[in-house]
C-alpha cells in the first residue's frame, strides 16, 4: 500500500484499455442511433446509480484542453454535480465552468441546458433506466430480441392504456422516442420539455448507464419522434402563463421551491423558477443591466 | 483543489486526440477531420508487393492503435488480399496494441492499405440483429480527401440535409463495395477513410452515399 | 437567501466528510489497528473481499475500518480500488483438491476417503453470549494460544498442516453418480464480466463469477427460497472444505506454472436430486452445483452452489429446480450484486425535483381527466333521469 496520502491516478481515473473499450462502444452507438450498446462498465469510487455511466463516458472522451460543466437538475451547485465535478477535476485537471456556452463537454443528470448547444459541444447524459421496453418486458434477453425485430407493439398498447386510464401518456420522464426511424429509445429522466430538443440538434448526445452497462447515442441532425397518437399528441409540461419568478422567462422548464418569508402566515410561499440556474442567472444579470441603463 | 493524476503520455494524448477526431467524424459523416501526426512512431512499416515496397499510410495505420487492445481482433489487407497473421506488419501492430490477430470474418477492426482492398469488405462481420454493435469497423487508406472537388453526396443521421465530399484516387467500384455492407440495417460495417495527409471522413452504416 | 435548496453544495459535502470522521471517532477510544481487524474480524474482512472481488486482506481490513463495519460499503470501497489496478494475467485453472484443508465435511456419506474433519466450526457451539470475550486481556490471549500449542503437541494437527484430501465429487464421478469432467477441458479464458458486459443467455463461467461477487444475504435469500418451496431444489452437501489454496500463473516467457502464493478459501459442492442434465443422452445422474468464496464463507458458498445447481437444471429444462424465482438466471444474476443494488436504491436520496415536477404535471392532467370523466357521467345520468321523468 502506498504511504502517500493521495494516490496518483491515470488521467481520467480509468485505465487506458478501459477508455478504449468505452470509446469503441461510443463509436458503435453513434453508428446505430438509439440502440443500446453493452459495455463492461468499471466500478468507480461513486455509487452505482449516481452517474457512473455518464462519468465513464466523460472519462473516456475528455482531453486536457476540454472545458467541463457538470449539472444535476440543471444546477451546477447541486451536491451530486459538485461531487462528480470534484472527481473529474481531481483526476484530469481540466478547466470547469458553469456557463453552458463556454463548455466543450457537459455532463448532466435530468436536464438538457436551456441554451442551444453548438456543434463543438458534447452533452453526456447520466442514465438510470436504459430500456423503454422495461415497462412492458423486464426480461433483458427477450427485450433485446424485441429491439432487434422492431417489435414495439406492446409498448404502443401500454401507451394507449395510459391515455385511456389517465387521460395523458402516463410517462412523465424517460419518455420513449423512435430514433432515426428505427430504434425505440428511453430519453433518460429528462422531462418531456427536453425531449424534442434532441431532435435534429447541432450537438452530439451520448447516454451512459453504468449500472445497466449500456451506452447509446443520438447523433446531430437525427430525427426523434416521441410515441404519440394522431388524436392524442405528445405534450410537454408547458402550462400557459408560466413564468420564472426570478428572471421572468416564460419559455423554460420551471421547478417549484419554498421561499421563507416570516411575514407570510405559512412562514413562506411556493414559487417557480428556472431549473437551469446558469441560464437564469445570466438573464437576471441582463435584466439588471437593462434596468440600470436608462439612469 | 489538489489534482491527483499522472499527465498523459505522448501516445495517450495521440490516442485521445485521434479518438475525438473519429468521434466527430462518425457523428457527422462527411465532415473532414484531421488525424494528428503520430510522431511517437519514428519507423512506419512497409510491405512488399510485386517486389515493390509499399509504405503504410501512417495516419490510417496508427489511428487503429487508438482503439485496439487485448480484447480486440484485428486483420489487414493490401492489394485485395488478406495479409498473413504471422507477417512482420501484423507483428508490428500486435506489439504496439496487444491486440489479437484474426481472420477477416472474426475481426472487430481491419485496416485496408488501399481502396482496391475494399472488394473484401463484404467478407467482414456485420453483427447480428440482436447485437449489431458486434460488427467490424474498417479503416481504409485513400489517396486524397477534400471538400473543394466533391465526388460523393452523403445523407443520413448526423447530416443536415446532405453533405458533399471529395474522395479521390479510389477504385471505381469503391462506393459499390461500401454500399454492399449496408443493405440490411441495423447490420453493417462502419468505415473510416483516411488520406495521405491524415484527412479523415467516417461512413457509419447509416450513411447513404451517392456519386455526384 | 437560500434560493435553491441544493446550492452551497461544495461546503456541505466537505462538512459532511468531517462529520462522518467525527462520528467514527467521537468516543475518543483507541483507534483500531488494521491487523486487529484482519485477525479478529476475519468474517467481515472475508465478506468485503468476496463482494469487493479482490483478495487483499489488509486492504479489506482498511475498507472495513473506513466503512465502520458496513459490509456493502466496505466491499464497494474495495471494488472501486480494484478498478485502478491493471489486469495482468489470469491464474492457471486450479482444483479445490489442492486446498490444504483446516476443515472438510460431507453430508452425503458417513465416511469419506480421508475422513470427515470438523475443524474450526461454530456449528455445534451453544450460542450464548460469552462474557469472557468481553473482558479479554493480553494474558488471556496468550493463554488461548498456549492451549492451542498444547493441543498440537498432544497430537492435534496444526493449522493447515494436514494437507490434501481427495475430493468427494471425484469419488462420485468414479461411481458415475455425477457427470464426468469433460475429457478435453476448455482451456480458453473464462468469460470475464469485468471486461464484457454480461448478456443473456450467459455461459456458466459468467454465472459463477457473478455469483462469487454477489451479496451474501441476497444469494442466501434466493437459495433459501428455492429449497423452502419456491422451487424444487433438493441439495445434498457432497463436500465443504475450508483451508489454504495455492495460486499459480504461467511464467510469461517459459509458460512454466509458478506458485505466487496462497489464499484462504472455502469451496462447496452440492449434488441435487436425480434427473440430471445428462439424463436425456445418458444414464440419469445427480447434478452438481459449485460454490467458492475467498476466506471462510460457508453460508455464501453453499448458497452459491445451490443456485448454480438450480440454474443449470433450469437451463437444461431438467425436472427439478426449474421453477421459482431462483431458477430465473437473468433475475438472479442482475439483482444479486450488493454494490449495484445498494447504489441504485440509495440514489433516490439524490435530488429528483425535475422529474418530480414532470410527475406533478402528469398527476394534474390525470386529475383533470378524472374530474371531466365524472362530470360527464353525472351529466349523462342527469339527462337520462330527465328523459325518464318526461
Amino acid at each position: 500500500m502506498s504511504t502517500t496520502p493521495e494516490q496518483l491516478y491515470n488521467f481520467g481515473f480509468i485505465d487506458e484499455d478501459s477508455k478504449r473499450e468505452v470509446r469503441r462502444q461510443i463509436l458503435k452507438a453513434i453508428a446505430l442511433p438509439g440502440h443500446q450498446v453493452p459495455f463492461a462498465s468499471r466500478d468507480l469510487p461513486i455509487a452505482r446509480g449516481w452517474g457512473t455511466g455518464g462519468l465513464q463516458i466523460t472519462m473516456a472522451i475528455i482531453a486536457a484542453d476540454d472545458t467541463l460543466k457538470v449539472i444535476d437538475q440543471g444546477v451546477d451547485e447541486c451536491v451530486n454535480a459538485v461531487n462528480l465535478r470534484r472527481l473529474l477535476q481531481r483526476t484530469t485537471g481540466v478547466t470547469t465552468t458553469v456557463d453552458t456556452t463556454a463548455a466543450s463537454i457537459i455532463q448532466t443528470r435530468h436536464r438538457i441546458p436551456e441554451e442551444p448547444m453548438r456543434r463543438d459541444q458534447i452533452l453526456v447524459l447520466q442514465v438510470p433506466m436504459v430500456d423503454p421496453l422495461r415497462w412492458v418486458e423486464p426480461n433483458l434477453e427477450r427485450a433485446t430480441i424485441m429491439h432487434g425485430e422492431s417489435d414495439y407493439g406492446r409498448m404502443w398498447v401500454y401507451m394507449y392504456e395510459s391515455v385511456v386510464k389517465a387521460g395523458d401518456l402516463r410517462i412523465a420522464t424517460q419518455y420513449p422516442v423512435i430514433v432515426a426511424g428505427r430504434y425505440m429509445m428511453d430519453t433518460t429522466p429528462i422531462p418531456r420539455w427536453d425531449v424534442m430538443r434532441l431532435h435534429n440538434a447541432e450537438a452530439l448526445f451520448l447516454f451512459g448507464a453504468g449500472r445497466e452497462k449500456r451506452i447509446y447515442a443520438v447523433p446531430p441532425y437525427t430525427t426523434i419522434e416521441p410515441l404519440q397518437f394522431e388524436d392524442f399528441r405528445f405534450k410537454t409540461e408547458f402550462v400557459a402563463g408560466q413564468i420564472c419568478a426570478r428572471c421572468g422567462a416564460q419559455d423554460a422548464f420551471l421547478t417549484s421551491h419554498f421561499v421563507v418569508d416570516s411575514d407570510h402566515p405559512d412562514g413562506g410561499h411556493w414559487r417557480s423558477s428556472c431549473s437551469d440556474t446558469s441560464f437564469c442567472d445570466k438573464r437576471v444579470l441582463v435584466n439588471a443591466t437593462n434596468q440600470e441603463a436608462p439612469k | 483543489m489538489t489534482t491527483t493524476f499522472q499527465p498523459p503520455s505522448l501516445f495517450e494524448t495521440f490516442c485521445t486526440t485521434t479518438f475525438r477526431v473519429l468521434l466527430d467524424c462518425m457523428a457527422r459523416p462527411g465532415t473532414i477531420g484531421q488525424i494528428p501526426e503520430p510522431s511517437m512512431f519514428t519507423q512506419i512499416p512497409t510491405i512488399t508487393f510485386d517486389n515493390q515496397p509499399i509504405l503504410a499510410n501512417r495516419f490510417a495505420l496508427t489511428s487503429c492503435l487508438s482503439l485496439l487492445d487485448q480484447e480486440t481482433r484485428f486483420a489487414q489487407a493490401a492489394n485485395n488480399t488478406w495479409i498473413d497473421a504471422q507477417s512482420e506488419i501484423n507483428r508490428w501492430i500486435q506489439l504496439r496494441s496487444n491486440c489479437r490477430l484474426s481472420d477477416a470474418p472474426n475481426a472487430l477492426f481491419v485496416y485496408l492499405w488501399d481502396s482496391a482492398s475494399s472488394a473484401l469488405l463484404h467478407e467482414l462481420n456485420p453483427g447480428t440483429l440482436t447485437f449489431p454493435e458486434q460488427s467490424c469497423t474498417a479503416f481504409v487508406a485513400v489517396p486524397e480527401i477534400n471538400d473543394t472537388e466533391p465526388t460523393w453526396r452523403l445523407r443520413g443521421p448526423g447530416i443536415n440535409g446532405h453533405c458533399d465530399v471529395g474522395v479521390h484516387g479510389v477504385v471505381a467500384d469503391f462506393v459499390n463495395h461500401v454500399n454492399i455492407t449496408r443493405t440490411n440495417f441495423p447490420l453493417g460495417i462502419d468505415i473510416v477513410c483516411i488520406d495521405a495527409h491524415g484527412k479523415c471522413i467516417a461512413l457509419p452504416r447509416t450513411c447513404q452515399i451517392s456519386l455526384k | 437567501m437560500g434560493y435553491i435548496a441544493a446550492r452551497g453544495g461544495t461546503t456541505a459535502i466537505l462538512n459532511a466528510e468531517q462529520l462522518v470522521e467525527y462520528l467514527r471517532l467521537q468516543g475518543g477510544s483507541t483507534p483500531l489497528e488494521l491487523i486487529q481487524i484482519r485477525d479478529q474480524l476475519r468474517h467481515a474482512v472475508g465478506r468485503a473481499m468476496n463482494e469487493g472481488a479482490l483478495y487483499a486482506p489488509m486492504l479489506a481490513a482498511l475498507a472495513v475500518k473506513q466503512a465502520e463495519g458496513d459490509s456493502i460499503e466496505a466491499s464497494f470501497l474495495l471494488r472501486a480500488y480494484r478498478s485502478t489496478l491493471s489486469r495482468i494475467m489470469p491464474t492457471l485453472p486450479i482444483s479445490g483438491e489442492t486446498i490444504r484443508c483446516m476443515r472438510r465435511i460431507s453430508a452425503s456419506f458417513k465416511d469419506i476417503p480421508g475422513g470427515q474433519m470438523l475443524g474450526p466450526s461454530q456449528d455445534y457451539q451453544i450460542r450464548l453470549l460469552n462474557n469472557l470475550i468481553a473482558s479479554e486481556t493480553a494474558e488471556s490471549v496468550t493463554a488461548v494460544l498456549a492451549a492451542y500449542e498444547l493441543l498440537v503437541d498432544t497430537g492435534m494437527s496444526a493449522d493447515g498442516a494436514i494437507g490434501h484430501f481427495p475430493k468427494v465429487a471425484d469419488y462420485m464421478r468414479q461411481q458415475q453418480m455425477i457427470a464426468p469432467l469433460p475429457a478435453d477441458p476448455d482451456t480458453s479464458e473464462p468469460y470475464d464480466i469485468t471486461r464484457t458486459a454480461i448478456s443473456f443467455p450467459c455461459p456458466r463461467s459468467a454465472r459463477l463469477q457473478s455469483l462469487a461477487q454477489g451479496d451474501t444475504g441476497c444469494l442466501l435469500t434466493y437459495a433459501y427460497s428455492s429449497v423452502r418451496g419456491y422451487g424444487d431444489a433438493h441439495p445434498t452437501l457432497a463436500e465443504l472444505r475450508f483451508g489454504y489454496l495455492p495460486i499459480q500463473v504461467a511464467h510469461p516467457l517459459t509458460g512454466e506454472a509458478i506458485t505466487i502464493g496462497e489464499i484462504s478459501a472455502t469451496e462447496c459442492e452440492i449434488v441435487s436430486k436425480a434427473h440430471s442434465v445428462a439424463a436425456k443422452q445418458n444414464t440419469p445422474r445427480f447434478n452438481l452445483g459449485y460454490g467458492f468464496t475467498f476466506g471462510h464463507g460457508e453460508v455464501k458458498s453453499i448458497s452459491m452452489a445451490i443456485l448454480d445447481s438450480v440454474l443449470t437444471q433450469a437451463k437444461a429444462k431438467g425436472l427439478s429446480g426449474e421453477s421459482g424465482p431462483a431458477a430465473n438466471e437473468e433475475f438472479v444474476l442482475l439483482h444479486s450484486d450488493g454494490i449495484e443494488a445498494s447504489g441504485f436504491t440509495a440514489h433516490y436520496k439524490l435530488p429528483h425535483y425535475v422529474t418530480f415536477e414532470a410527475d406533478l404535471k402528469v398527476l394534474d392532467r390525470a386529475r383533470e381527466h378524472t374530474t371531466t370523466q365524472s362530470q360527464t357521467r353525472l351529466q349523462e345520468i342527469a339527462t337520462r333521469t330527465q328523459e325518464a321523468s318526461v
